[in-house]
């Protein structure tokens, strides 16, 4: 009997240290650790094919210059995910594809694209 | 631009035109019995500023499905029940990619990653290289779009309407960028390290994404060369074969797919370091919409954050019943040390107990158990504070939406 009480309690004893050592253990020193042995795999060969879910264009003024030159670089969700902006707002995101990118849009095509997405997706003025 | 080229440009500017144009049209074409949703519905996604989360899912390869916010290049954002795990699965990890040239295929009988420029012995390093050539590492690390959060700047910032999802928690295994320089034999003028991915531009005007650290930051021994997330190899969209880890550093500078790596004696200075992703400044990454500072500086460690993770916006609970409230803080690597939650807007707070650390640049979570007294609508908020004292704030925007760094609220219904 006697034996029995000494194991469940060095057994509970046991478990509470352990449980403590675990809850309260300092932060991990470093934070750096050696893996495991590194895998040697070689030949290996990874190829994706991108799935595309563009959206339909709405009917607009300045819709093919939309279409023509902002899409060939990026989806037009690009546009429709953003809240709706006033015309400065888009006419500075347009300047800085030709600024920044160097999309090469006539500034026709730019005045163009700034009123379709200013009637489809913006307002003209507002609070930005 | 020599003439020649400027031509070859024009004709394939007007090629690129054509295929396009045509290309939308076949894509309108198949689509236009779609669903039978209006065009306006099929179009715009503006439901956005409802509670719950409407956006729409999409899977791409190696990926669950996620939060679609551009198909071209891929921007998927993680969705919120991801979070309720400590490390965020590789298929669920979100996606962002500035170019739609991203790499969708690579032998790695021949990747190879490229170490030059002011080093003594230059590098060709193959991914058995960087497995046995150099000591294997692993650290769990956060990791965070500069953007995470701005679709909730108010007033709104144009960008990626990220809602919280842009981030994820991983174990990265790979190498030291130190003993990979150190390979390399840094020369004594050099002041940074450049690193540049498979991605591609578009336009070959435009200008190609490479990010840098400072040397010290780069041979400081936690930056990695990371060939596993979570004992797998990364999936493509993540970054595979090798992507860089900054621990407590924003993912602008996590360059995936990595396949050259520059030892400059000067700082770079391109649009991705001058112009694009900087903020204020100032610790808390602040400005004012109509006296937009001039001061600017890139980007670079993560702010001191914290969100909620359960309930999930607009998730209505049960009024006069204990719940368990839980979410995730964040910083830059001094460590979580306290967070506090709100039920009545910030009048009282309470802390939160915080789950055991999992590294010093991991995420940490935080719960506790709330009761809500009656039915009625309870104006929740938490706030992180690091070891360093840094707390978050309760205002905060600038242009970018970068940062994030403000006292996260949340509107509960307790019926």
């Amino acid at each position: 009997m006697r034996t029995i009480w000494l194991v469940s309690i060095s057994f509970a004893a046991f478990t509470l240290v352990a449980y403590l050592g675990f809850r309260f253990a300092p932060p991990p020193v470093g934070t750096l650790s050696t893996s495991l042995q590194p895998r040697t795999e070689s030949g290996e060969y990874q190829r994706i094919v991108l799935p595309h879910d563009e959206p339909q264009l709405p009917p607009g003024p300045g819709r093919t210059e939309f279409a023509t030159n902002c899409i060939i670089c990026h989806s037009p969700r690009y546009v429709s995910m953003q809240p709706r902006f006033p015309r400065k707002v888009w006419k500075a995101e347009v300047q800085k594809m030709v600024d920044a990118y160097k999309a090469p849009i006539s500034e026709h095509d730019q005045a163009e694209i700034v009123n379709y997405i200013v009637a489809v997706f913006g307002v003209e003025d507002g609070r930005r | 631009m020599p003439e020649g080229m400027k031509r070859f440009d024009y004709h394939r500017r007007t090629l690129l035109k054509t295929v396009t144009l045509g290309a939308a049209g076949f894509l309108q074409a198949c689509r236009a019995s779609r669903d039978g949703l209006s065009e306006g519905e099929q179009f715009a996604d503006r439901s956005w500023s409802s509670t719950p989360d409407q956006r729409p899912l999409m899977r791409f390869p190696e990926k669950a499905p996620l939060i679609l916010l551009t198909d071209r290049p891929p921007q998927l954002e993680t969705p919120l029940h991801y979070f309720r795990e400590d490390f965020t699965p590789n298929e669920a990890h979100f996606v962002r990619w500035h170019f739609a040239g991203i790499p969708t295929e690579v032998n790695v009988a021949e990747w190879r990653l490229a170490v030059t420029g002011s080093v003594n012995r230059p590098l060709q390093l193959s991914l058995d290289d960087l497995r046995h050539r150099f000591e294997a590492v692993s650290m769990v690390a956060f990791n965070q779009c500069s953007g995470n959060s701005r679709g909730l700047f108010d007033p709104r910032v144009p960008g990626g309407q990220w809602r919280h999802g842009a981030m994820g928690n991983a174990r990265w295994t790979g190498v030291r960028l130190r003993d990979v320089l150190d390979g390399a034999g840094v020369r004594a003028h050099a002041v940074e390290v450049a690193f540049r991915g498979l991605d591609q531009p578009p336009l070959s005007a435009s200008p190609a994404f490479e990010k840098s650290l400072t040397l010290d930051h780069a041979s400081g021994g936690e930056v990695m060369l990371a060939y596993e997330m979570n004992g797998q190899p990364l999936p493509l969209l993540n970054g595979f074969p090798v992507r860089l880890i900054v621990p407590g550093g924003y993912a602008t500078y996590w360059v995936k797919s990595l396949s050259l790596i520059t030892v400059r004696d000067t700082p770079l200075q391109n649009f991705w370091m001058e112009t694009a992703y900087r903020i204020p400044n100032n610790p808390e990454a602040n400005e004012q919409p109509d006296h937009l500072t001039q001061d600017t500086i890139p980007i670079n460690k993560f702010a001191v954050h914290s969100i909620f993770v359960s309930p999930e916006p607009g998730e209505a609970i049960a009024a006069a019943k204990p719940r368990e409230v839980q979410g995730l803080a964040m910083d830059y690597g001094a460590g979580i040390q306290r967070v506090e939650f709100s039920s009545d807007g910030g009048r009282s707070w309470s802390d939160a107990a915080l789950d055991p650390e999992l590294g010093r640049y991991s995420w940490r979570r935080w719960r506790l158990t709330w009761n809500p007294p009656a039915p009625g609508v309870y104006r929740c908020m938490v706030r992180a504070t690091n070891r360093a004292g840094v707390t978050q704030l309760q205002s905060q925007w600038n242009r970018g939406g970068f940062h994030r760094d403000l006292i996260e609220h949340m509107d509960v219904r307790a019926i």
